[in-house]
């Protein structure tokens, strides 16, 4: 331990990878470690509970996943992106001429949480693991990148992330006999899951059946299985977790703890002696002369007026995200020789599409998804057009068609009579909503160094720090994705929902695309320093004792969810960092 | 449970009682008949007194829905009301004259929300129910 400093360790950022390798680096003996975070909430039951009330004392809740958090004080001087206005904080490039261009709609659609535990307060807590092929894209397929490591490297990690967030899957599915797994599309696994998948929901046994087993779409065999989940389905091995109650609120909030939430690791962390530092705001990173980042300037925004203070450690790890990190390493001056800080930066593009069922299904209990369909993740198509990923809904129509919204689609059906009401009215309402079935459609977005976080030159937040400023563009082969994904969804659905209930009002078309809110890439990693920023350890080329946790560091950005990856990465980042304690 | 009282000269007993027929369901809880009825008095005190007035003559029909279709067959101009009335009992929120929404004033408001009761769910994030209980169709709707 070094006394010239006055922590070994200061993490910027608690969210799910600053939690991670705090707890990991907490279990070193006499370490010393610091968390700076803007927060100021509890990540305790209490404050789940607070939460809760918010969520339900909230109206238009369904909007979006940001307004449970959106009463925060905190709000007002660390603000994010709250998934309704993406121009409230992002300050969006103006759209390249001509102004008919359709990449005019590509705005940055990313919403994240700037609280205590980060935007894993609200996620769906899907965590498959990439796929090989995703760690090799150039050598594969001729586009995008190669991670400077594989699959085979990052496996161990997978295992030790997966034990650590409590993934709940199924090993006949997604283990070395599965057909996943055989047909070359998933790697191999050296440990079962730590827990058995969610048990699936009504609603995917009667699509299951409905699709049956002679489905065929582009050659692909249309399989719908359990989707790794964390989230607890037997918490013996997680005795401080409660078991999954169903609550149909993953987004914006589990009310138990049953999901994931970084909270699970600063809790640990907090207990080992990690100190975090709430309210804080990062200014500045100093470089010193060696070329060694040892100093955090941040400001306590509670205070009036917010002064700059300052902590010098030994190590620092920036685990912001994708947009924040890139923001404190470009206003701090940091390092950028390869000119790759702020690029490429990906989200995994979404469209969906809803039917009725022919008979009730019951959605809306349980979790949000439960099952997905894997067997376009990968093939020679990715050559030309994006892979994606397909989950089948257990919440009705989403996004498409929010259940108030078909309370008032139904009681004035017969405009301009009389409206339905009663106890016709209320059959109407179940009959639509039981019946609800949707397939959603995630797809990869190629890393594109022209898609960027840079510093707006004039818009400043409330502490007169320089906002995100965004440039990005959706190319042809995310287009493609999306288009293919849509065509797949579309062709089950009509072969398995109700077909006299197959209109245009209840099918989404993809005309634009949403967000999966997967903020990755800005700051890549990479073996050569003229072309990366970190490098396989995500430890600065530039700037020997920096570090960056999450999916900053991402490559490619795969189709699956980044969470998983990113605490394996996160973990195999602190037992690096442990080596130079 | 309350037996109903006048607010803003609403008589919330009949409130409940057209709520009912609205929603169709049955037993609605007198408290929050008494809650919902404060709130759309407040926020449209002459619409809600109009169409209360209509339903006065008819509140002992026994078939008080059929009665309510044909109040608003006849005066289509309290059909936004009873809109309203629906809204608040399935959502507990509606919406105000300026299109924003009046959310639910409690938690109790939020999870006796009718929806969730229709379709065989429990208001999001106040599931009461064990693990895996939505492998199985609901024993029953309401």
């Amino acid at each position: 331990m070094s006394l010239a400093f006055d922590y070994d360790v200061i993490i910027v950022g608690a969210g799910v990878a600053g939690a991670l390798c705090a707890y990991r680096l907490s279990q070193h003996p006499g370490a010393r470690i610091l968390i700076i975070d803007p927060g100021v909430n509890d990540v305790d039951m209490p404050q789940r509970m607070q939460y809760r009330k918010t969520f339900a004392l909230t109206a238009q809740r369904n909007l979006g996943q940001i307004p449970t958090y959106m009463d925060l004080a905190r709000d007002r001087y660390a603000p994010s992106v709250d998934g309704i206005d993406v121009t409230r904080y992002l300050v969006q490039t103006p759209p390249p001429p001509p102004a008919t261009n359709p990449d005019n709609k590509a705005l940055f659609k990313v919403p994240y949480q700037r609280i205590t535990g980060g935007s894993t307060w609200s996620w769906r807590g899907n965590c498959p693991r990439f796929i090989p092929s995703d760690f090799k894209l150039k050598d594969s397929y001729f586009v995008g990148d190669n991670w400077p490591i594989s699959y085979d490297d990052l496996e161990p990690w997978y295992c030790d992330a997966e034990n650590e967030l409590g993934i709940a899957g199924n090993d006949a599915e997604w283990g070395n006999d599965s057909s996943f797994v055989k047909q070359g599309i998933g790697g191999p696994r050296s440990k079962p899951f730590p827990m058995p998948n969610i048990v699936q929901g009504y609603s995917d046994r009667k699509i299951i059946a409905a699709i049956g087993d002679a489905m065929t779409i582009d050659g692909k065999k249309i399989e719908v299985i359990s989707t790794p989940q964390a989230r607890i389905s037997d918490n013996t091995k997680y005795p401080d977790r409660s078991t999954c109650r169903g609550n149909s609120n993953c987004i914006p909030l589990c009310p138990t703890g049953a999901k994931y939430d970084a909270g699970v690791h600063l809790r640990k962390a907090f207990a080992k002696g990690v100190e975090i530092r709430r309210g804080s705001v990062v200014t500045r990173l100093e470089i010193a002369a060696t070329g060694n980042v040892h100093t955090v300037v941040f400001r306590d925004w509670r205070q009036d007026p917010a002064k700059d203070q300052r902590l010098t450690a030994k190590i620092i790890v920036l685990a912001a995200n994708a947009v924040e990190s890139p923001k404190i390493w470009l206003f701090s001056g940091l390092g950028n020789k390869s000119d790759q800080v702020g690029r490429n930066l990906m989200d995994h593009l979404q469209t969906e599409i809803g039917g009725l069922f022919p008979e009730p299904i019951f959605t809306f209990r349980g979790p949000q998804g439960l099952s997905g369909i894997e067997v376009f993740r990968d093939g020679p198509f990715r050559k030309d057009s994006g892979a994606f990923r397909m989950t089948i809904g257990n919440d009705g129509w989403g996004r498409i068609e929010i259940p108030a919204n078909s309370i008032d689609k139904l009681f004035f059906q017969n405009t301009p009579g009389p409206p339905l009401l009663g106890k016709a009215f209320r059959q109407k309402l179940a009959d639509r909503l039981t019946r609800m079935m949707r397939i959603s459609v995630s797809t990869e977005q190629l890393p594109n160094p022209e898609n960027r976080i840079t510093l707006s030159a004039d818009k400043k937040d409330e502490l007169g720090l320089p906002r995100p400023q965004v440039a990005y563009r959706v190319d042809d082969y995310s287009k493609k994705a999306l288009e293919n994904g849509y065509r797949v969804a579309r062709t089950i659905l009509e072969a398995i929902s109700d077909k006299r209930d197959i209109k245009p009002d209840v099918l989404a078309a993809p005309q634009d695309f949403n967000t999966a809110a997967h903020a990755m890439g800005t700051l890549k990693m990479g073996g050569d320093p003229g072309k990366s920023v970190v490098n396989a350890f995500g430890r600065s080329h530039e700037h020997p004792n920096l570090y960056v946790a999450g999916s900053s560091v991402f490559v490619t950005s795969s189709t699956s969810n980044p969470t998983l990856t990113i605490g394996a990465l996160a973990l195999r980042t602190a037992a690096e960092i442990v080596k130079r304690l | 449970m309350s037996t109903g009282r006048e607010i803003a000269m609403v008589d919330t007993a009949a409130f409940r009682k057209l709520s009912q027929a609205i929603t169709g369901f049955d037993n609605l809880d007198q408290t929050i008949a008494d809650a919902y009825a404060a709130r759309i008095a407040e926020a449209f005190p002459k619409p809600l007194g109009d169409l209360m007035a209509a339903f006065a003559p008819v509140s002992g029909s026994p078939d008080l829905e059929a009665a309510v279709t044909k109040i608003l067959t006849d005066n289509p101009k309290l059909v936004p009301m009873t809109r309203q009335i629906a809204e608040i009992w399935y959502t507990s929120q509606f919406t105000r004259d300026d299109g924003s929404s009046d959310p639910p004033q409690t938690e109790e408001q939020f999870k006796s929300g009718l929806l969730w009761k229709a379709i065989g769910a429990v208001a999001p994030a106040y599931s009461d129910r064990p693990y895996g209980y939505w492998k199985d169709k609901p024993a029953s709707l309401g």
